[in-house]
């Protein structure tokens, strides 16, 4: 599960080194607003691969799962930094071209005008078919128009094969497995775009969709209108209420808040008998649905953290102790006064996530909220620790046991942080279930973010919720993932700016992501400045 | 389109008028060339999941006298090809590297972190160095998806007291980390389950396998060849207009295409009289079926130089795989592995590490018949067999079990027991040991490979 963990929570050597990560930044100098790692090429996440695939040819395979995984060492898979292409990444482009491409022809079962290739019948029209066939996909699949050089070069593939004596199906297969084993398909390329407003339209529909930008999109950049103002900003808005958008929640939120990693926890199952697979669904679901309430709703993103409800089926409202839901299907639940419940703090799958399997990590949970919510990662842990005890002495918690652990100078200063955060959610069990008791003690959850004591993890929310560093940090990460690189100094007062609008217009996610998507994050071009 | 006209004569006048041509290097069998006096090295990486129970497994004795104590004992008959090692450890002694996740991270990269762009396991740093010829450059092989196939409950998945005439064909990949093993430059690559895909993706580019139309699969291959010049042909107009990191990007992606013409080449000379056999129907309900199918494709690969390089997963990181014992159902992890004190439960993870070490003694017993010019398919092979823990109810990482079979083409003295654990020696520093019988001369190996363990010679 490591490379799947975001920043920070990779298990490395021992003790406090052994709860969090150090997985050194590649990141150096920035220079203007395009960041420090301007570029014009940028390969298919997985996600995006799939998602494409599924626009392109209405194939929902996902056969980017048979590809190399992406990292998510740098906090998104999205990120330039991480994006390498290994060999056995495109042999696994090679064998999905083949096999997506004969799949493809096979779905069309009569030439159509909308069908997904066969818009014409190249056995009885001939090769300026094969070339309409050939022409017309690679202007869908590159994203942008194409050259007439690039056509014909497609069409050398059509006549190998008619070469061989085969039929001009057979070729226009071939040219078509072209186009998708293409590096202008597998790669963002904003060189070749013949306006900036294709690499606009995609720029936007890898941010809001993680998938290709549609034909409305694809129409307004071919007639050079979607730069302006007032078009960005109505596209902007059907792309959020459109159901493509649920990518934000699965990709965006699914790395942001973990739920991707949900279903593969592995808590003790001796010690955490109720955590079935269904269980663990449903803390995803939760997490997930919650997070998309947020997103199409007008609530304001600070109530993310100490909320009055959330989404439940039987199985997880009981194992919350929340009275009165039935059945399988996850439901809004209004919470009741007094619940140990309310906002992502207490969700159940995040606690989960950020445990290890026989037991809490005040370090990792500590990590995460600073990460995640406060965008302050600590530093990583020096070398030479000692583990914590693998058997807890009689009556210790894993509180006092960190505790002594942190006592050592060399461990003290990456504890003091991260420890005073996790220690107020020891609430909750290493599968997010109430308790009071650790190991026979009563558990102490007084805890400290930035100078301010609480006790416990609803008064943690309210201290994140009230502070400036919230919205800033809501604000850096969707940046992040929109630019698709680790944030530098050059981006500091673009996010600045987004982050005062974002708290001066009731701070919704959906506002945030509208301002970020019509922002120069999105708008500027940084490809000629590549040109070193 | 020079490049097509080698196999453009192949698919117009069939195989036997390749004879006729002028025999260029790229059109003789591999095996045919350089003498073919010896087979090459391969090797196979092993997953056990869920650790050992270590009472059942160390030999009592060191050297070459030793018993094979209960759980190894299914590998009485390559007793003489193994070596035991005991006493390793994963990061160094006392080092817990984070339970099952990280344990499986670094059980073949040796690394504290999977670090993207990074870390390469140990399958992959061969493969780079001995793979890039063959028709698959390394294979990633395990029997457990994600939705447990069990063979005795129904689990949701519909597998009900699964009789070993019953296959699935619908599935391939498992998308989890925890189906996962092979690391390159910090990204792993996915296991495939499904024995007939994984059949055709080993056998279905060569020809002279006597298996297939070999005049499809030329005319195939040379269609493969066809797009692999006309992307690299947008490759070269795309790089007039970059800048130097994208040129880098770029000329990763060019390594690749590289990488699978180079596989063509080979792959389209034939097999030199290799027979594959049977192309399976699909993934075999039955577990044992399922470990059985895959051994035989691994050494069917290895022995028509398909391919050179493999790893295999017997089950999933934190396998819940259900076992029979007694009458009674265990899950692998949940029921048997976590025994704590209970000595009925105890018995039962005894049991399941046997059937583990059954299924390798399976492949090491094939890999013996098979008769190669310099010894046995087994004596040119590293196999390396070890878990993502040593103790399952501690989840700890000293003392790991680790066999090594095979004689690494005259690197390794097998049959015996050593015990390695004195200094705190690392599964990384056998590594290097592993690299160099591959003429590979690493000073280190990830994290924790610091130098080569002495006595195996």
């Amino acid at each position: 599960m490591i490379g799947k963990l975001a920043i920070g929570l990779v298990f490395i050597a021992a003790g406090c080194a052994a709860e969090i990560d150090g997985v050194p930044s590649t990141t150096g100098g920035g220079a203007n607003g395009c960041g420090n790692t301007v570029q014009a090429l940028r390969r298919l996440t997985q996600t995006e691969y799939d998602n494409t695939i599924r626009d392109l040819l209405g194939d929902t395979s996902q056969p980017a799962t048979a590809f190399p995984a992406d990292s998510r060492n740098l906090g998104f898979d999205n990120n330039l930094e991480t994006l390498s292409t290994p060999p056995a990444l495109v042999t696994g482009y090679e064998a999905a071209a083949e096999t997506l491409i004969d799949k493809g022809w096979a779905r069309d079962s009569s030439v159509s005008p909308t069908a997904w290739l066969r818009v014409c019948d190249p056995a009885s029209a001939g090769r300026d078919c094969a070339q309409q066939i050939v022409g017309r996909f690679a202007r869908k699949a590159w994203r942008r128009p194409v050259g007439d050089d690039e056509v014909k070069s497609l069409m050398t593939l059509v006549d190998t094969a008619a070469g061989q004596g085969d039929d001009l199906v057979t070729g226009t297969k071939l040219a078509l497995r072209g186009v998708l084993l293409s590096p202008n398909f597998v790669f963002h390329t904003e060189v070749n775009a013949a306006s900036s407003d294709h690499a606009l339209a995609s720029r936007l529909s890898y941010f809001l969709w993680s998938s290709m930008p549609d034909d409305d999109l694809i129409n307004q950049a071919d007639a050079g209108t979607l730069h302006q103002p007032d078009v960005l900003k109505s596209q902007v808005q059907r792309m959020l209420a459109d159901p493509k958008a649920q990518a934000l929640v699965d990709s965006f939120a699914g790395q942001w808040l973990y739920t991707l990693d949900m279903p593969q926890a592995s808590p003790n199952p001796t010690l955490f008998p109720k955590v079935t697979p269904s269980l663990k669904q449903a803390m995803h679901d939760e997490t997930s649905l919650f997070f998309k309430e947020f997103l199409r709703g007008d609530t304001s993103a600070l109530a993310l953290l100490n909320a009055d409800f959330t989404y439940l089926n039987q199985e997880l409202a009981d194992y919350y102790g929340v009275p009165g839901v039935q059945g399988s299907a996850m439901q809004r639940v209004p919470l009741p006064a007094g619940s140990h419940r309310g906002g992502l703090l207490t969700q159940a799958g995040i606690l989960m996530v950020t445990s290890f399997s026989e037991r809490t990590s005040a370090v990792r949970r500590g990590q995460w909220v600073l990460n995640q919510l406060w965008c302050q990662a600590p530093p990583p842990p020096p070398p030479g620790i000692p583990p914590l005890p693998a058997t807890p002495p009689p009556g210790a918690t894993q509180r006092q046991l960190l505790e002594n652990h942190a006592q050592d100078p060399k461990c003290s200063g990456c504890h003091e942080s991260m420890d005073a955060v996790g220690f107020g959610l020891e609430n909750f069990d290493a599968a997010g279930q109430w308790r009071t008791v650790d190991n026979g003690t009563t558990i102490d959850v007084a805890g400290a973010l930035s100078g301010k004591s609480f006790d416990g993890a609803l008064a943690l929310e309210q201290v994140i919720k009230g502070s400036p560093s919230l919205p800033a940090c809501l604000t850096s990460t969707v940046y992040a993932y929109a630019v698709g690189r680790s944030v530098d100094e050059s981006d500091q007062a673009a996010i600045a700016a987004l982050t005062q609008d974002f708290v001066a217009n009731g701070a919704t996610l959906s506002g945030l992501f509208a301002q970020v998507a019509t922002s120069s994050a999105i708008t500027q071009r940084c490809a000629a400045a590549n040109a070193q | 389109m020079p490049s097509l006209l080698l196999s453009r004569r192949t698919v117009l006048r069939g195989l036997g008028a390749v004879i006729a041509l002028p025999l260029l290097e790229a059109m003789i069998p591999r095996r045919a060339r350089g003498a073919s006096a010896t087979a090459p090295l391969r090797f196979m990486g092993w997953f056990h999941p869920n650790g050992f129970n270590a009472d059942m497994w160390t030999p009592t004795t060191e050297g070459s006298g030793f018993a094979l104590p209960p759980t190894l004992a299914p590998l009485g008959p390559v007793k003489d090809d193994i070596l035991v090692l005991s006493g390793l450890t994963l990061g160094g002694p006392g080092v817990n590297l984070g339970s099952h996740d990280g344990g499986m991270a670094a059980l073949f990269t040796s690394a504290k972190a999977i670090v993207s762009g990074v870390t390469n396991s140990i399958d992959q740093v061969i493969a780079q160095k001995i793979g890039t010829g063959t028709a698959v450059p390394s294979l990633q092989l395990g029997i457990e998806l994600n939705g447990y196939y069990d063979p005795y409950v129904d689990d949701g998945t519909g597998f009900i007291q699964s009789p070993t005439s019953q296959y699935d064909d619908t599935r391939d990949i498992c998308t989890d980390d925890q189906c996962k093993a092979a690391v390159v430059q910090g990204a792993r690559l996915p296991n495939r389950y499904n024995p007939r895909l994984i059949f055709q993706q080993l056998f279905g580019s060569l020809s002279g396998t006597g298996t297939g139309d070999d005049a499809a699969v030329a005319r195939r291959n040379a269609y493969r060849k066809s797009v692999l010049d006309a992307v690299t042909a947008d490759a070269t107009r795309l790089s007039s207009n970059l800048g130097k990191s994208d040129q880098a990007r770029l000329d990763q992606y060019l390594t690749g295409v590289r990488q699978i013409e180079s596989s063509l080449q080979n792959a389209g000379s034939g097999a030199a009289g290799c027979a594959p056999g049977t192309q399976p129907k699909g993934i075999p309900f039955a577990p044992t079926q399922r470990a059985q199918l895959m051994c035989d494709l691994v050494v069917k690969a290895f022995q028509c130089d398909a391919t050179r390089v493999a790893t295999m997963m017997l089950g999933r990181c934190v396998s819940p795989m259900k076992f029979i014992v007694d009458n009674v159902t265990y899950s692998h992890h949940g029921d048997a592995s976590h025994w704590g004190t209970d000595t009925t439960k105890k018995h039962a993870k005894d049991v399941i590490d046997n059937w583990q070490v059954t299924q390798l003694a399976y492949l090491l017993t094939q890999m013996k018949a098979v008769s190669e010019p310099n010894g046995t398919l087994l004596d040119n092979s590293i196999v390396y067999y070890s878990s993502d823990i040593a103790d399952p109810n501690l989840h700890n990482q000293d003392d790991m079990p680790v066999i090594v079979a095979g004689k690494g083409g005259g690197a390794f003295t097998t049959g015996r027991h050593i015990k390695t654990g004195i200094a705190g020696r690392t599964t990384g520093d056998l590594f290097l040991n592993f690299l160099n019988a591959f003429g590979v001369q690493p000073s280190t190996f990830g994290d924790f490979g610091k130098s080569p363990l002495g006595g195996l010679s």
